[in-house]
């Protein structure tokens, strides 16, 4: 497969990030079976085609990451027996993951308040090619992520969805106007639909998300994402 | 040890063939889980005896040898004991606390 050594070498370099996190005593021994894991996702036909597969192995390195961050008391009593014990180390480093995660959690919020508010302008005062095509991109970039990471709310990716149509609207009423080619009322009227059903699909992931949250009295997560998705 | 439903998962895969020997990308694909999940699971069992794990025999073609793991004898009674008491939870009421495995996970 074209640039399997490329893919490979990027997946070695997330898990030797990922084993630097463990306790020395397991660290060469993590580091040789998941090296072993890569080539074998990278090889596995029953998946899927090649570019699928190369996003299957990033994932698997890059998880490994996840997981040797948030559960590193599970590697440390390994091969032990011992249950991991309560250090100042430890809790400082939550509260370092908690203030990192509060940090991407408003960082998120700022980034999705001023994308909003830069689509609305668009479509109030005519698009911006540029802007509409990084906006389809980009867009096109949170599907991916939110598909691999399978957690998303199938409402959260509608919304992406109908997003990226808003950009690819605004993209061609862009170009339209500016070459004079087609009805350049047409892709803005694709657009603003585009745009009308991510905001409400948007609405409906924040009632969901409030809604289903832990604590609330009404139903769980669980029970409630069966009946979830559009 | 908490039941949860990743171990739920892990603990069906596992029981499917108790003696079989899976590697941690087919217990992965198996139980729908990924690998940062699955692996600290493993650890967790692993130290509590429940699982042990093994290398494979260097290939001949240069390909790296890879860790394969196996229920104990324990952790095939506690695996059976803890899916039974989970099943007889849920038949008992609408208070479930575990998410059920996925069809095809099993």
């Amino acid at each position: 497969m074209r640039g399997e050594r490329c893919a490979l070498r990027a997946g070695e370099y997330l898990v030797s990030l990922a084993c630097r996190r463990l306790p020395a005593r397991i660290r060469e021994e993590q580091y040789q079976e998941w090296l072993a894991e890569l080539p074998v996702i990278l090889r596995d036909r029953s998946t899927g085609p090649a570019p699928l597969r190369v996003v299957r192995m990033l994932a698997f390195a890059a998880d490994t990451l996840r997981g040797t961050a948030l559960a590193s008391d599970a590697y440390r009593g390994a091969h032990r027996g011992a249950p991991a014990r309560n250090t100042a180390a430890k809790s400082i480093r939550w509260l370092g993951t908690g203030l990192l995660l509060l940090g991407g959690l408003l960082g998120g919020a700022l980034f999705l308040l001023a994308q909003e508010g830069c689509i609305i302008y668009q479509l109030a005062t005519g698009p911006n090619l540029y802007f509409s095509v990084t906006l389809a991109l980009s867009n096109l970039g949170l599907f991916a992520a939110s598909y691999i990471s399978r957690r998303a709310s199938p409402w959260l990716r509608w919304c992406i969805i109908s997003k990226i149509v808003a950009g690819a609207g605004l993209s061609i009423r862009a170009i339209a106007s500016s070459s004079g080619w087609g009805h350049p009322l047409l892709f803005a009227i694709i657009s603003y639909c585009g745009y009308a059903i991510s905001a409400a699909c948007l609405g409906i992931a924040v009632v969901q998300a409030i809604r289903y949250s832990p604590g609330s009295s009404t139903p769980s997560r669980d029970q409630g994402s069966s009946r979830a998705g559009p | 040890m908490r039941m949860t439903a990743p171990l739920e998962r892990v603990f069906r895969v596992f029981l499917e063939d108790p003696a079989a020997l899976r590697y941690g990308y087919d217990l992965m694909k198996a139980a729908g889980l990924a690998s940062g999940t699955l692996y600290p699971l493993l650890a967790r069992l692993q130290a509590r005896g429940l699982v042990v794990s093994a290398w494979e025999t260097p290939h001949q073609d240069g390909q790296r040898p890879r860790r394969y793991y196996q229920l104990t004898g324990e952790g095939i009674e506690v695996a059976r004991l803890e899916l039974a008491q989970l099943s007889a939870r849920r038949r008992r009421g609408p208070g479930r606390r575990v998410r059920p495995a996925p069809a095809d996970a099993r």
